[in-house]
């Protein structure tokens, strides 16, 4: 990675806080909303900070650690509607690592892939959520997530028998 | 009892005006059925001059190969015993082991010869063949069941009138019994040989006792009785054509032009003492430079003559398959060329391509044959084998021209003229307004020319294709030429023929088992009224996601536009228990248009019925889905499914239902009215899919003015019918009134299309498909449509519109698929097509190969597995040579394939990443001479898989 980075041109990030990150083209260019400003501003891109008013530093560096690792991967199947694979929720044990942060990290590392457009971290992020609810009891999640019960339990008791066909599957 | 005056008929007793008897009305409905536009009435003169008997039946029973020379006396008798019998689709007409009570002439349709549970079919027998005779000759249960395989009209003859007609005719009596004891000798022979070699000296005192029977059989005879309940066929290999009696003995050696005018005698003789004889593919027969004396009809199956002359130079040279001289097929013969003492040893090697069944005549009888037969016969024969091997020796594959005497045409390198030999008991219709769609890329390739049907009416091609089509004003136009004009938007050109357009025949002449009725037409522009009565899904109430407090203590630490982004990953079922976590959560997850955009029910496929749907699922996934997957629902029937349709259908682009087999066409019909959207749909062996089905779900778009169109067709066609003038107004069923030009019928955007095990999708469906969705096509996958024949794709060789855009095709297990409907695909589709599945073709032929080498340029994925007469080291030759794109490549269990061919493959396909040659027995010496490890070296990182 030490010799690419001499050839690799770099572009600065500016964040929400007011800090600037310096980062690689293509580590950046995981983001499709960065590649299509990149390719818009032209050599603008590479000379001043681009504005991401979204998302704060820290949030940015996790994101820029993300894609620095992930700077070789194919690019993501266009194909937005295939649901199937967003079914299985493994997840490669770098992420795994990747995503071992506090909740509210986690929400903001989504919120920040989804609004760069960086489909991959995106699908990470939610599968890590993801597998946080699965299986789950719904006094277990919330609890996990902070939620206040607001049935009564006859409503509650209601939905369950709804979907008690599902559950010995 | 009938009692015969052996008086002349009277060539007026006929034209009386008497009312048609029972039998005459229905053939004539059949005819009706069959073909709309034959009139239901015909010309009094139209009457034989046999009373009762219409003339057409009497040409039908003429044109039966056993009654060729029958005296008028003969058919008039059998043609009043004869009991005509209708048969509608997959009817069982007789069940193997049941006693056997008549014997069955197949008029109309056509029957297949199959296992007792159906599932295989030995043979399909079409129009003029007769079934179920060994039964009451021989008495003996029924040795295999027969089906009818479209709707069809056989004769009965019941055992009773046979006894008591045949004894007053002695020339047909022998005639028929001849065959039956050729069919039962060779099923005797084909069993023992099941269990070991016969010795031929048994043979030859079994000749004479056969010949000491011959005249004298008797029903009763006792000899004959013991034996027959002995014949147990279980030993026969299942496939074999010859173990089933299913080969006219007699029939096949007169189709040898040889043969064809020789005495009944000597033929009988030949015909009783032949040998079957069975051979694995790729199977030497007779061996280059060995010794031997049989001569070897082909029965079934296909050969290759080989010269292997130079095959040790060859060794060390580049490899290059030995030369092919000749494919022989189903009435060639070979090997007389020593038979007749002309060459020493065997001039050439003569190997199976696919499992082949012989009639061999051993040295001994033949000479016995000689002595018997007029001594030109030998001469004729002499003088062939002669010719051949001249032609041989001048290592010439030159073929035979037709310019021989006629009787020396069964050259064995004449492909072209044997295969035109006659053969009464297999008519098939020539297409009288389909002309024969292009010529067969090779000028070699046999035509199969065969007599004409004496019928003129008959064409069965298209009226199978169109018969099921009436469907008053919604039936999909047919096109008249084969072509429709090539400017002005090809869909829409197709309008009404003159004589096909289905529309004004009277439905009143409908039989009652008319498949026609198979659906009541429910409009596709009234999709609000669904037929079905449908309870409100909210029934009894549930509660409804309240709007209580929403003030963010039920919302929890997770934003909500997270929350809808991770819901996205959890099955149906969390979803729904997820409901419970709060007021908000279900709110969410009910209303979220993001969520249940693709409804699988597959995966609780054994957890839904109609009632979880109505009132569970459906209220929650309301008009979300964009694809819904109901596969192996088998619990599901037309109530949910309807439901399912009504609630959830209308955004649907992809619906996928295989294996539901319970709803009907009608349910899945208000389906495709409701999702117009459709762009894929899989109804793998959903039992109701017909092809009205699916030309209403393909669609079309109504032509310009169809009733004028209509109109003017009809008033061409008006000479024979001028009745049907007058009915036009009445016909609109329902009252439904001609779409105005330009409406779109069914699912303009559908263009993927999964109709595997659907079998009764005829080649109608193919028709329709070339004329209304050529151009949209993009995947198609018929896997054991074993309905579809090549006639189903000469309507795509024939369309000027081009599926251009038809990617994938699946044609696996498609068994009856020959060499025609490659080329016609080819022809359709080569150009775009990318994958290409033919696994389990077995009819194919090494053409079919070279012809997708030359015609699909950019395929990329090619599975050949199984096809062991279509691959060969040739084939696979041009495969390596014309294939560059290809990625995949499967040729499992092809025997015939060797290393030579492995390499040219790898050779020339430098894309190549899997190569499946498992199961490929002959590659044994290429694989232990590290086959794979020299690919390796030369850097190439092919996957070669290799099962045993």
């Amino acid at each position: 990675m030490a010799e690419t980075k001499a050839e690799q041109p770099r572009l600065t990030l500016a964040s929400s806080d007011g800090e600037d990150i310096p980062v690689d083209k293509d580590v950046a260019e995981r983001s499709v909303l960065i590649k299509n400003m990149v390719s818009d501003l032209g050599e603008e891109a590479m000379t001043e900070a681009i504005p991401i008013p979204n998302v704060n530093a820290a949030v940015l560096k996790k994101v820029i650690e993300w894609c620095t690792h992930h700077r070789a991967d194919p690019p993501a199947p266009t194909d937005d509607d295939s649901d199937s694979r967003k079914k299985t929720t493994d997840i490669e044990e770098w992420d795994q690592k990747f995503m071992q942060v506090d909740q509210e990290m986690l929400f903001e590392i989504i919120l920040a892939a989804n609004y760069l457009d960086i489909k991959q971290l995106l699908d990470v992020g939610c599968k890590t959520v993801a597998n946080m609810i699965k299986g789950k009891s719904p006094e277990e999640i919330r609890k996990t997530f902070n939620i206040q019960n607001d049935f009564t339990p006859e409503e509650e008791d209601q939905i369950r028998r709804e979907n008690e066909w599902a559950e010995d599957r | 009892m009938r009692r015969h005056h052996g008086r002349a008929p009277s060539p007026y007793a006929g034209r009386t005006p008497t009312p048609p008897s029972a039998e005459v009305t229905l053939i004539r409905n059949f005819d009706h059925v069959v073909n709309p536009t034959r009139p239901a009435r015909q010309s009094p003169l139209a009457t034989s001059q046999f009373q009762g008997m219409p003339l057409d039946l009497v040409d039908r029973i003429r044109s039966f190969p056993l009654f060729h020379s029958a005296p008028d006396d003969f058919l008039y008798e059998i043609g009043k015993a004869l009991k005509p019998q209708m048969h509608a689709p997959n009817d069982y007409i007789m069940t193997e082991g049941d006693d056997a009570k008549a014997m069955y002439w197949v008029v109309r349709g056509a029957v297949a010869v199959c296992s007792r549970d159906g599932e295989s079919t030995y043979a399909e027998l079409k129009q003029g063949s007769f079934v179920g005779e060994i039964g009451i000759l021989m008495e003996r249960p029924r040795t295999a069941t027969v089906i009818a395989r479209t709707r069809c009209l056989t004769l009965q003859l019941k055992k009773e009138d046979l006894m008591h007609i045949l004894p007053r005719f002695p020339d047909i009596d022998r005639a028929i019994r001849e065959e039956a004891m050729e069919r039962l000798a060779i099923l005797e022979k084909k069993k023992k040989q099941g269990a070991a070699p016969v010795p031929t000296e048994r043979r030859g005192s079994k000749r004479i006792r056969d010949q000491g029977d011959e005249m004298e059989f008797d029903e009763n005879d006792p000899n004959k009785r013991r034996k027959s309940p002995s014949l147990a066929l279980n030993d026969v290999s299942p496939a074999s054509a010859l173990g089933y009696g299913l080969v006219n003995v007699r029939t096949l050696l007169k189709e040898l032009p040889l043969f064809a005018n020789l005495p009944p005698e000597p033929l009988h003789f030949l015909g009783l003492n032949a040998q079957p004889k069975s051979f694995p593919p790729f199977a030497d027969i007779i061996k280059q430079n060995t010794t031997g004396r049989e001569l070897y009809f082909v029965v079934h199956g296909e050969v290759e003559v080989i010269d292997e002359h130079d095959n040790s130079i060859r060794k060390n040279s580049l490899p290059a398959p030995a030369i092919v001289k000749a494919r022989l097929r189903s009435g060639h013969y070979f090997g007389e060329v020593v038979s007749l003492s002309l060459a020493p040893r065997r001039t050439a090697t003569v190997r199976s391509v696919t499992q082949v069944e012989c009639l061999m005549i051993p040295e001994n009888v033949l000479e016995e044959f000689w002595r018997r037969c007029p001594p030109p016969l030998r001469t004729q024969m002499e003088a062939t084998a002669k010719q051949r091997l001249k032609t041989n020796s001048e290592d010439d594959i030159a073929m035979a021209d037709a310019a021989q005497p006629p009787s020396m045409t069964e050259l064995e390198l004449d492909e072209r003229v044997g295969k035109r030999a006659a053969r009464p008991h297999r008519v098939t219709f020539n297409d009288a307004e389909m002309p024969a769609p292009i010529p067969p890329l090779k000028p070699d390739e046999p035509t199969s020319a065969e007599p004409l049907d004496p019928d003129p009416f008959l064409c069965e091609g298209l009226d199978s294709v169109r018969s099921r089509s009436r469907r008053g004003s919604l039936a999909p136009p047919p096109p008249d030429e084969p072509v429709p004009k090539p400017s002005a938007k090809p869909r829409r050109s197709p309008r009404g023929s003159p004589k096909s357009s289905p529309r004004g025949s009277p439905t009143s002449s409908t039989g009652p088992a008319s498949p026609s009725t198979g659906l009541p037409t429910p409009s596709p522009l009234a999709e609000e009224s669904t037929p079905f009565a449908f309870t409100d899904p909210f029934f009894p109430p549930r509660p409804r996601p309240a709007t209580r407090i929403t003030d963010g203590q039920n919302r929890g630490l997770i934003p909500d536009e997270i929350l809808v982004l991770v819901l996205r990953y959890l099955e149906m079922h969390e979803l729904m228990r997820l409901q419970a976590v709060s007021l908000h959560w279900q709110n969410v997850i009910n209303k979220s248009d993001k969520l249940l955009r693709h409804l699988d029910l597959a995966s609780y496929n054994r957890k839904v019925t109609d009632d979880l749907l109505i009132k569970t699922i459906i209220p929650f996934a309301g008009s979300r889905p964009r694809s819904i997957d109901v596969s192996n629902c088998f619990h599901l029937t037309d109530e949910g499914f309807s439901a399912l349709v009504e609630h959830c259908g209308q955004n649907v682009t992809t619906w996928k239902m295989k294996s539901v087999w319970d709803v009907t066409a009608n349910a899945i019909l208000e389906m495709s009215n409701r999702a117009k959207g459709l762009v894929d749909i899989d109804l793998s062996n959903c039992r109701k899919v017909s092809d009205t089905l699916l030309a209403r779900i393909i669609g079309w778009v109504v032509p310009q003015h169809p009733l004028q169109m209509h109109m003017m067709g009809r008033q061409s066609s008006m000479r024979n019918r001028p009745m049907l003038r007058t009915r036009i107004p009445d016909q609109q069923p329902n009252g439904a009134a001609i779409p105005p030009a330009g409406t779109v019928i069914g699912c303009p955007n559908l263009s993927t299309i999964t109709l595997s095990y659907c079998k009764h999708v005829t080649d109608r469906t193919m028709h329709h498909l070339a004329t209304h969705a050529a151009s949209r096509l993009q995947s198609l996958d018929l896997t054991r449509c074993t309905t579809i024949t090549d006639t189903g794709f000469s309507y795509w060789g024939q369309t000027i519109v081009k599926f251009t855009r038809l990617r994938k095709l699946v044609l696996a297990d498609c068994t009856y698929l020959s060499d025609q409907a490659i080329i016609h695909l080819t022809t359709a589709a080569g150009q775009a097509l990318r994958h290409l599945d033919l696994s389990f073709c077995c009819a194919l032929s090494d053409t079919s190969t070279e012809v997708i080498a030359l015609g699909c340029p950019n395929l990329e994925l090619l599975d050949m597995s199984f096809c062991g007469s279509a691959v060969s080291d040739a084939s696979l030759r041009s495969v390596g040579n014309h294939l560059g794109c290809l990625r995949a490549l499967a040729v499992r269990g092809c025997v015939r394939v060797t290393g030579m061919g492995v390499d040219s493959v790898v050779e020339g396909c430098k894309l190549l990443e899997k190569f499946d040659v498992s199961q490929c027995k002959n590659l044994g010496a290429w694989t232990e001479g590290g086959g794979v490890g020299r690919w390796r070296g030369r850097g190439r990182r092919v996957k070669f898989l290799m099962m045993r």
